[in-house]
């Protein structure tokens, strides 16, 4: 079993704060000791002595604790560094291996791989040949039966096209005459429409300027015996 | 001519048209108002108003009648009784395209009163549309006896052959 680094480095920090830790405890303990007054000054110096001794003790136990930890800690570390360059060689070594054997692995399987296309390459060309065949009789039939139907379709298209033009040509013509029809009559119709104003004009000019006042009594008289006739046999 | 109006004869015979009768009404009725305003003559009102031959035609009337105009009373009723005739008088009313002298005036209301037996009034009205004829409204009915109305309806027919 090998002692990795990153398992160590806890151990060489927490050897030595443990260590701290209970030099700690023990000089608050003298010093509650102390200070409760129990003991005698003479005793009290000679603990104290002691206590100095013990921490100095303690103190150099702790160091050394401290260097042999670190030396340890250096060594293993050194191991480790060593360790870690001899895996690395054989992990490259293994990789490179199996690179090798990987390589003329599959240089076999493409081998069968190739031997086997060639097999079914030729199979399926001659399997294609045969299905192509079939597919251009197929199709040269199919594209008989389609052109027979297409001549029909286009004849049947064809008469009704005609037959559509023919009546839209009718309605043309019959819109056409219509037209020219209104246009006759609405031409008439201005014309004697222009015929009138000027007869009227001619007229209203002629009685407006020409006609004498004997003349508009005499056709005066004439309406009044017109009123006359048309009163009588309304009594 | 109904038997009422013989005492007016020559009054009627001087009316024309319906402006002369309005006039005539309207000199009347001042004379009326005159009887009652010492500052006015009735006679006076008339003559400013009317024509002399309307005038005479008055006097005459009352001279024949034996009516006496000097008393305000008795005039008033005269002439109440000259406005209440000349307001009922039958109206022809006549559009023409020209406008007829005095003679032809008198001619037209001869004919009239020949054909209706009745003292009628002229309203005359002048229309250059009408080219030539009349428009003649008589009793409640209208014909339409113009040249304008002719031409038009004989277009009219020519237009629709």
């Amino acid at each position: 079993m090998t002692i990795g680094m990153e398992s160590l480095l806890p151990l060489l920090f927490w050897i030595p704060v443990i260590s701290v830790f209970l030099n700690f405890l023990l000089t608050i303990f003298l010093v509650i000791a102390v200070q409760r007054g129990k003991l005698k000054s003479k005793e009290q110096q000679t603990i104290e002595n002691e206590m100095i001794n013990v921490i100095k003790q303690a103190e150099n136990k702790s160091v050394s604790i401290i260097e042999v930890a670190t030396g340890k800690a250096r060594d293993i570390v050194l191991q480790a560094h060593g360790t870690k360059k001899l895996l690395d060689y054989k992990l490259d070594k293994l990789v490179d291996d199996t690179a090798d054997i990987a390589q003329n692995e599959l240089d076999k399987e493409k081998a069968v791989i190739l031997a086997k296309f060639n097999e079914g390459y030729g199979q399926i060309i001659q399997q294609f040949t045969s299905e192509t065949q079939m597919l251009m009789a197929n199709l040269q039939h199919d594209s008989r039966e389609m052109r027979r139907t297409f001549a029909e379709q286009l004849q049947k298209e064809a008469l009704e096209i005609l037959k559509a033009m023919k009546t839209n040509i009718e309605v043309q013509i019959k819109s056409v005459e219509k037209e020219i029809k209104d246009y006759r009559d609405k031409t008439f119709g201005d014309i004697d429409a222009h015929a009138d104003n000027i007869v009227k004009q001619i007229v209203s000019d002629y009685f407006g300027n020409k006609l004498s006042k004997d003349n508009h009594k005499k056709i005066l008289f004439n309406a009044f015996e017109k009123f006359k006739l048309r009163h009588t046999k309304k009594k | 001519m109904e038997q009422s109006y013989e005492r007016y004869t020559s009054l009627l015979n001087e009316l024309y048209t319906l402006y002369q009768c309005d006039t005539t009404v309207v000199a009347l009725q001042k004379a009326i108002d005159a009887q009652y305003d010492i500052i006015k003559n009735p006679l006076h009102e008339l003559q400013m108003a009317l024509p002399f031959t309307f005038v005479d035609a008055i006097l005459d009337i009352a001279r024949q009648e034996n009516i006496g105009l000097e008393q305000p009373r008795v005039a008033k009723s005269f002439y109440q009784e000259l406005i209440d005739i000349l307001t009922a008088l039958p109206i022809l009313e006549l559009k023409l395209a020209f406008t007829p002298t005095y003679a032809q005036l008198k001619e037209i209301v001869t004919w009239w009163r020949h054909l209706t037996n009745e003292y009628i009034l002229l309203d005359i009205t002048i229309d250059k549309q009408v080219l030539a004829g009349a428009v003649i409204g008589f009793e409640g009915t209208m014909q339409d006896l113009t040249l304008n109305k002719y031409l038009s309806s004989t277009l009219g027919q020519n237009k629709a052959h």
